[in-house]
């Protein structure tokens, strides 16, 4: 399985709603070099092909305008956890009662990827 | 007459909590992955990474990420359609030292499968061409 075969898959809930698309997939990165990187969960949103930016993430609020657009174009995004999905052929199928977790990457986290 | 009222629109992340369950680095891979280039550990330019190969975790764990991806993607992401697989360049996951603006390895680029392309132009072109035994002056 690559990345990208995941990116912009639809997503469903357990009721058969489509919630949105595969817009990133959130890895966790182990503290040493060489170490392992696993995947955390998927971060869905409506418009999986538009990218970011940095914005939603990181909380950045400039230049204000640009972050007011992307923050509009992805409001509702989540986070949902490896644990809790289920990845089929031609989409990404919720579990039940699934926990959704905000987009913004965790205090201490932010902006070591160089957004 | 009642006026209607529109429905209140959701904030950016709809008020869904902080997930603080992980204690490592948290990355997401299409942000602070794709596209980066690529440094060997003397510091020189290799490649791009164009995608993530990843793999099933042992016991139904997570997956893993095994290799970064390098190829010829223009045409899929013109067109659509994946790489087929024998056409990408594998860096194992294991030679990445450090994910910053851009991914440092711990190994020489000159080492790497996905370099075989341009040793074989400096071996058998470039390397027959006059001057081009050494570097340029």
């Amino acid at each position: 399985m690559t990345l990208s075969e995941l990116l912009g898959t639809p997503v469903h809930d357990a009721a058969g709603h489509r919630v949105g698309r595969v817009a990133d997939v959130r890895l966790v990165l182990a503290d040493r070099a060489g170490g392992e990187a696993h995947v955390h969960g998927l971060l869905v949103s409506r418009r999986a092909h538009t990218p970011f930016l940095g914005f939603e993430r990181s909380g950045a609020t400039s230049p204000w305008p640009v972050a007011q657009v992307l923050r509009r174009l992805h409001r509702g995004a989540f986070v949902v956890r490896w644990a809790d999905v289920e990845v089929r052929a031609d989409r990404v199928v919720l579990r039940a009662q699934a926990p959704r977790w905000s987009a913004d990457l965790p205090t201490g986290t932010r902006r070591e990827g160089g957004d | 007459m009642t006026a209607r009222r529109r429905p209140r629109r959701q904030p950016a992340d709809a008020g869904y909590p902080p997930d603080e369950s992980v204690g490592g680095r948290l990355v997401d891979a299409r942000a602070h992955l794709l596209d980066r280039q690529v440094h060997d550990v003397d510091g020189v330019p290799v490649t791009a990474v164009d995608d993530l190969e990843l793999v099933e975790g042992r016991a139904g764990a997570a997956p893993t990420v095994a290799a970064l991806l390098s190829g010829s993607i223009l045409n899929t992401r013109l067109l659509g359609g994946h790489q087929p697989e024998p056409r990408w360049g594998r860096i194992p996951w294991s030679s990445v030292a450090k994910v910053g603006v851009v991914i440092e390895l711990s190994v020489r680029g000159e080492d790497l499968d996905v370099t075989w392309t341009e040793r074989w132009l400096r071996e058998h072109l470039i390397g027959r061409i006059p001057g081009g035994q050494h570097d340029p002056e």
